[in-house]
């Protein structure tokens, strides 16, 4: 009885707005006799609602339906905690392999993976990923005030600001504490992203990351702040002047474990927010859905809102070149593990418990 | 900005427009009515409607009109069945249950909504009046100030602790470390979360405040075998509870700027401001020994602030486009999906919007009580309903609003522990909102402490608003002994 209560409650609420949802549900085909017919998908969410990740699966879930056969409804269950941990563990635990719970992941939850520690209780890799939205790389935004501090090491420490210190642009950072030298230090427990923004208005750090090209552009124009450099290797879109971090490094840029290490931390940003299905997902409908995830991206009306919400640099990718993306930035040899955990040390950020 | 308040308005009263404010306040409503179903819940469900709307306008009038009105109605429960119907409820149940009981029940609900009324005008009012000053007020509180304003907020555990104060101590202490349970994202440590992922997210504020209030009541029903009500009349309560709201006009303004206040702060969170309000009334009212037992002023205060803290939220959103609350922060995906740009544009080519905004909080707001205050005299009689009637149903709305947590039956589990906490509390005479209020502070106070510290070392204790603000909670501490102190004395002075 008690599961059904959330559906009585949702009904109950819905009901008011009968109206408005018939106008939107999308129209039954006539050759929809199969896997999805009259079926109900949840998409499960590492997040709270309203940001990034979840306004990604709040994209897919009105649009993905649209490409499978039998067009099912969907719903969204957020479950925000442990920078995705929560989420991760419990569909590890719970999805059952038909297709019916999808999983909406983001960055982080690879990064902490990574990270390791004895509450991971997932792997990514087993999971069978369905697709991804890449909203571009992030850019570091400094302060001008504190802009000259970065290269004097007898001045105050530039502070960077995060919200648990596993965001992977934090890697470019730590690394450019590492091999350039750069004066900084880390503060990080911000709760989300709106409250580092008003943290580098306020001054109060003066180093964050975003890959919100909206947001950036507002900062420049009014004028208090630079962008350092790019986190990916390619130049973005509407930044052709700002370096990628890789050409700021130089040859400075290290070599062996210890590039391998930066890597794990900062490669999950390329995979950025990418839906998954659970290990054991029948074969055929995994290909649906990858099939139907591929359609939606060359959908007209959801570029138009994919643009409205990530700018002009957002692009999809198929499940089989996530899957791949996945295992690569997940898999990560011992000596490279142990220069991640020593720099993360370091820089008094949290290490986790890692993984024997 | 005259054109754009026009544009604004007539962009509202189109019949699309209206209709869809209609709904929001009705949808707003209900969902405020029921126990343990936020807003956030109701905007995340709309969400998909929404966003395949064309026009921003209906968008705004739909998703302001719902998050405007749902802490009107949630009054409701908060002072008929001692059961907070929403988050921004909580402090409402000190005086509007205890009101019900003695057959004031529809006095209480008709200063709650004229209340709720003035703080929901207020509170636009505001907003607009402090449009050009938007961005500088907000960036004033960084995480020190956050910090000296929670240890502000549970200054008040004096306050709410009556006549056992170190009962009242205990309590709050013991709110701070429910607070702690889960995992600290900080560090990545897991704290008296015993390696149950259940507990990884920390515990509902909302379990705690059903837990603690709801069921202990249902069981105080259930052995007094009588109706929560103990006059069987609503008498003419219903226009007194209006003309006390008008008697303490000064407390309403006083309250509805604390609301917006609460609400610019994107740090404190939704559920403060109704604490702080009543805090307030408790601290600067005279004759203040009613509170806790009764006093329409406990209802006014935490009933005029919430709503005007919904207009408050939207001065960050507006400004810079950081949200308020999760509230503000789903309208603004559907703000984005409809083409709307929150932010400085906001204030410059979208003006007709923010004025759109406003619009919606004020009309809303008046539709929302006009609903409540016709629903407000049959509702009220469930007073009279015998307590075989009244306990099942009050039950099976605190058992959903928990469940409502995390749809996860270890909800019912924790809603178990903490009815248990509230009915041993009830029992020995421990006050119960000292508890509250630690849980809906103490997350914040560690993370603003954390910050502080780390980001400034022990420098943060010399910035000016720290100073001011520490004076201020001095004086807020201060102030009640030292009027005890006077009066005693005079007392003294009087006997000899």
């Amino acid at each position: 009885m008690i599961r059904f209560l959330p559906h009585f409650f949702s009904a109950m609420l819905v009901v008011p707005s009968l109206t408005l949802l018939l106008s939107v549900r999308p129209a039954q085909s006539a050759a929809a006799k199969a896997h999805y017919e009259g079926k109900t998908i949840t998409v499960l969410v590492s997040s709270n609602p309203g940001g990034g990740t979840d306004t990604a699966a709040r994209l897919v879930a009105r649009f993905l339906p649209k490409f499978l056969s039998g067009q099912p409804q969907t719903i969204i269950q957020n479950m925000p905690g442990g920078g995705g941990t929560i989420a991760n563990n419990y569909f590890a635990a719970k999805a059952k392999p038909d297709g019916l719970m999808l999983f909406q992941d983001s960055s982080s939850g690879l990064g902490n993976f990574t990270r390791g520690g004895s509450r991971i209780k997932y792997d990514p890799r087993k999971n069978l990923a369905i697709g991804s939205i890449t909203r571009g790389g992030s850019l570091m935004m400094i302060s001008k005030e504190s802009h000259a501090r970065l290269t004097d090491p007898k001045a105050k420490k530039v502070v960077v600001g995060d919200s648990d210190g596993i965001r992977t642009w934090v890697a470019t950072m730590v690394w450019a504490a590492e091999y350039l030298g750069w004066n900084l230090r880390f503060v990080y427990g911000y709760p989300g992203s709106q409250e580092l923004q008003l943290a580098l208005r306020q001054g109060e750090i003066d180093v964050w990351g975003t890959s919100n090209a909206k947001l950036i552009n507002d900062f420049v124009k009014a004028g208090k702040h630079d962008v350092l450099f790019q986190q990916e290797d390619e130049r973005r879109l509407g930044f052709p002047n700002v370096p990628t971090f890789e050409e700021v490094l130089g040859d400075k840029k290290p070599k062996g474990a210890a590039w391998e290490g930066y890597l794990a931390w900062s490669g999950p940003n390329e995979i950025d927010k990418f839906l998954v299905a659970p290990e054991g997902t029948p074969p055929a409908v995994l290909a649906e859905l990858r099939a139907a995830f591929a359609k939606m991206g060359q959908d007209e009306e959801f570029k138009k809102q994919a643009t409205n919400f990530f700018g002009d640099a957002w692009r999809t990718r198929t499940g089989e070149k996530t899957q791949a993306m996945i295992r690569d930035v997940t898999t990560i040899s011992k000596e490279a593990q142990e220069v991640l955990t020593e720099l993360r040390k370091k820089y008094a950020l949290p290490t986790g418990e890692q993984r024997k | 900005m005259l054109e754009a308040a026009i544009e604004g308005l007539q962009g509202v009263l189109t019949l699309q427009s209206l209709s869809m404010m209609l709904l929001g306040v009705f949808i707003g409503s209900l969902v405020g009515f029921l126990p343990g179903i936020g807003g956030p819940t109701t905007l995340a469900i709309m969400l998909p409607f929404v966003m395949v709307m064309k026009d921003p306008v209906p968008v705004i009038a739909l998703l302001v009109g719902i998050d405007a009105v749902g802490n009107t109605a949630s009054a409701f429960t908060s002072i008929l069945i001692s059961v907070p119907g929403s988050s921004g409820s909580q402090a409402t149940i000190l005086d509007g249950y205890p009101m019900a009981k003695r057959g004031e029940a529809a006095r209480a609900l008709s200063a709650s909504f004229i209340a709720s009324l003035i703080g929901g005008l207020i509170g636009p009012i505001i907003l607009l009046a402090s449009l050009p000053v938007l961005r500088p007020l907000v960036l004033a509180f960084g995480s020190p100030e956050f910090f000296v304003l929670t240890l502000w907020g549970l200054a008040m555990v004096g306050v709410l602790s009556g006549n056992a104060p170190v009962k009242g101590l205990m309590a709050g202490i013991l709110g701070v470390l429910i607070a702690t349970v889960g995992m600290d994202i900080k560090s990545g440590i897991e704290r008296f979360a015993f390696g149950e992922p259940y507990l990884w997210d920390g515990i509902s504020l909302i379990i705690v405040a059903l837990g603690i209030f709801g069921v202990p009541e249902c069981i105080d029903l259930a052995s007094r075998k009588s109706s929560i009500s103990e006059k069987h009349e609503l008498g003419s309560g219903f226009k007194q509870g209006i003309l006390d709201v008008f008697q303490n006009m000064w407390l309403t303004v006083r309250s509805s700027a604390i609301g917006i206040w609460v609400g610019f702060l994107p740090g404190l969170g939704s559920s403060v401001a109704d604490w702080f309000a009543y805090a307030h009334a408790v601290q600067t009212e005279k004759n203040n020994r009613n509170f806790g037992r009764g006093d329409v002023r406990g209802v006014i205060a935490p009933e005029a602030s919430n709503n005007a803290k919904e207009a408050g939220s939207y001065i960050p959103t507006l400004a810079f486009g950081i949200p308020g609350g999760t509230s503000t922060a789903l309208i603004l995906v559907a703000f984005t999906a409809v083409g709307i740009n929150p932010g400085p544009e906001m204030l410059t080519t979208q003006l007709p919007f923010t004025f759109a905004i406003i619009w919606t909080l004020t009309i809303s707001n008046i539709i929302a009580v006009a609903l409540c205050m016709a629903f407000a005299k049959p509702i009220a009689k469930c007073c009279f309903f015998p307590f075989y009637t009244i306990v099942p149903l009050i039950l099976v709305f605190v058992f959903i609003g928990a469940f409502a947590a995390h749809f996860n039956h270890y909800d019912l589990v924790a809603l178990l522990i903490f009815s248990a906490l509230g009915f041993m509390m009830r029992r020995h005479g421990w006050p119960r909102a000292p508890l509250l209020l630690g849980v809906v502070l103490g997350t914040k106070m560690e993370l603003y402490l954390w910050l502080s510290y780390t980001r400034f070392g022990t420098e943060w204790l010399l910035r000016p608003g720290v100073i001011i603000l520490f004076t201020l909670v001095l004086a807020s501490v201060l102030y009640p002994v030292w009027q005890n102190l006077r009066r005693s004395g005079s007392d003294t002075a009087e006997a000899g």
